[in-house]
């Protein structure tokens, strides 16, 4: 593997800072599950959705979308530290690994979801599972990270 | 043996309840009144708005008891108190403190005020010198069982009328309802109950549209609303959250097309409906739309009665769990009853915790 140049430091901002928006982009996904749960209920008028403790379906959208909104530059930065990173490292900024295009697919849903609740105001059932979906393409390219991608190599890395 | 005498809301009107109300600073003297008159060995007086009652352990029981009903027929004046007083003694006293503390006994069954007065009735007896062995364990145990029956089960929760269902569900979806507005579509009776409800919890601002517009106007004023046109009200869908449906019309007013081009003005925003008239206002179909939520009647009824099944389950694990109490405690009394009377030092290893 190609890992002996790593000219500047902050390149290593790469990694925390699509973790950092990795964790956000879970607390979404979470808050995610329990609002289809809780709205599921209220649609289908069960009265457990009255007893229940759960925050309002408002409280809960709105939590959604702070997070992706907080994780978007994040998510933007690290992917294009990436870039850098592999054009000094390698020469090329993009090749189409498996861990790449998993992220732009994600980097792809993620901005759909806020181009459309800007755009049009789409919020509820669907937009948060295309949250979902999104945080589901997340997990798909950590696993692609630590198994099959051959630049991202995980296994053998040396800080 | 303890026993009780006393009265709440269902044994006593509420004039007789007015006059035989402690308050807390009249209740040292009137402790220690009791005391000299009736001989009794420990008192505590639960004075609330909805019931007096005298905990009492005294040697002579009968004496005591002729003693303390006479000085609240004194409180009472020349009312008739007998027949609304009622006594119990031994393992019912101790049923019924327990019963009161956890709320069962209460005119709002599940309420938890009535716990923090059992307590401050229990601590200013205690204060006073008014209680001994047997009333501070009996007071330290109910507080326990209160405690306990609060935990353990849900009695008392679960809203119990269409009305409060739908503030509930609202809540459900919207948060605070403080900043959301409310719209009335046709003012009829349950429209102003469920509007009643929904203002309480403080929404931003009401208005009321009904096809006579002073019908209209009756009813905004009382809400401090904005009345207006029919038509207009229909126009104006779109800027409120809650629309409390209620018209005289014999067919559907509002369509799946009219919320759909009412939804695209909202920018995805929830709205909550509230069909209360007969026959419906509201197609069904429009629940189907997305971030809409459509109640009709029987759904709110429905939920009332779903609620009202669990309370009943909830009363019952509560009075199952005031029962066991119960019993432990006269188990543990009688076991040491004589350890009480001879006034010995023991410190019996089944006395029941407080905590």
């Amino acid at each position: 593997m190609l890992t002996k140049a790593v000219p500047s430091k902050w390149l290593y901002l790469h990694i925390p800072m699509l973790c950092l928006s990795y964790l956000m982009l879970l607390a979404a996904a979470a808050v995610g599950l329990l609002f289809i749960i809780q709205e599921r209920r209220i649609k289908h008028h069960q009265s457990v959705a009255v007893t229940s403790r759960m925050p309002s379906l408002d409280m809960m959208e709105f939590f959604i979308y702070r997070m992706i909104l907080w994780s978007f530059p994040l998510l933007t930065l690290g992917i294009l530290l990436g870039t850098h990173w592999a054009y000094v490292t390698r020469g090329r900024f993009w090749e189409w690994d498996s861990t790449e295009t998993f992220s732009l697919v994600t980097w792809a849903i993620y901005a759909i979801y806020l181009a459309l609740r800007w755009g049009i105001g789409w919020r509820g059932r669907r937009s948060t599972y295309l949250a979902l979906a999104g945080f589901g393409i997340i997990l798909i390219t950590l696993v692609a990270l630590f198994f099959f991608s051959p630049i991202h190599t995980m296994g053998n890395m040396k800080l | 043996m303890p026993f009780v005498l006393g009265l709440n809301h269902r044994s006593a009107p509420i004039e007789l309840r007015e006059r035989l109300a402690i308050a807390s600073h009249e209740l040292a003297g009137l402790l220690q009144r009791l005391r000299e008159d009736s001989k009794s060995d420990e008192l505590v007086c639960l004075s609330t708005c909805n019931r007096t009652e005298i905990y009492v352990e005294a040697r002579n029981r009968v004496g005591s008891k002729d003693a303390i009903t006479r000085a609240l027929q004194h409180q009472a004046g020349a009312a008739a108190l007998s027949e609304h007083l009622y006594y119990h003694e031994s393992e019912e006293a101790v049923r019924h403190l327990f019963s009161v503390a956890s709320g069962l006994d209460s005119m709002v069954q599940g309420e938890h005020e009535i716990l923090a007065q059992v307590k401050q009735a229990y601590q200013a007896a205690q204060q006073g010198g008014f209680t001994g062995k047997l009333l501070n364990v009996l007071f330290q145990r109910s507080l326990y069982v209160g405690k306990r029956v609060r935990t353990e089960t849900g009695l008392g929760e679960g809203a119990s009328s269409v009305g409060s269902i739908a503030v509930g569900m609202a809540e459900r979806i919207f948060g605070s309802l403080a900043d959301r507005s409310v719209m009335i579509l046709g003012a009829g009776e349950m429209a102003e109950v469920t509007a009643r409800h929904l203002m309480a919890q403080k929404a931003k601002s009401l208005l009321v549209a009904n096809r006579t517009f002073e019908r209209a106007c009756r009813l905004a004023e009382a809400f401090g609303g904005t009345a207006m046109h029919f038509e207009e009200g229909l126009r104006q869908m779109a800027e409120v959250d809650i629309v409390i449906c209620s018209t005289a019309a014999p067919h559907t007013v509002i369509t799946p097309a009219h919320v759909r081009g009412i939804m695209a003005e909202r920018k995805g925003r929830s709205l909550f409906l509230i069909d209360i008239a007969m026959p419906r206002d509201v197609d069904p179909a429009v629940n189907n739309i997305e971030n809409v939520y459509l109640y009709n009647i029987d759904d709110l009824q429905q939920i009332v009665n779903e609620n009202q099944a669990k309370r009943a389950r909830e009363a019952a694990l509560a009075q199952k769990i005031v029962q066991d109490e119960t019993r432990e405690f006269t188990r543990w009394l009688r076991t040491h009853r004589a350890g009480l009377h001879q006034g010995l030092r023991h410190n019996p290893p089944s006395v029941p915790a407080t905590e």
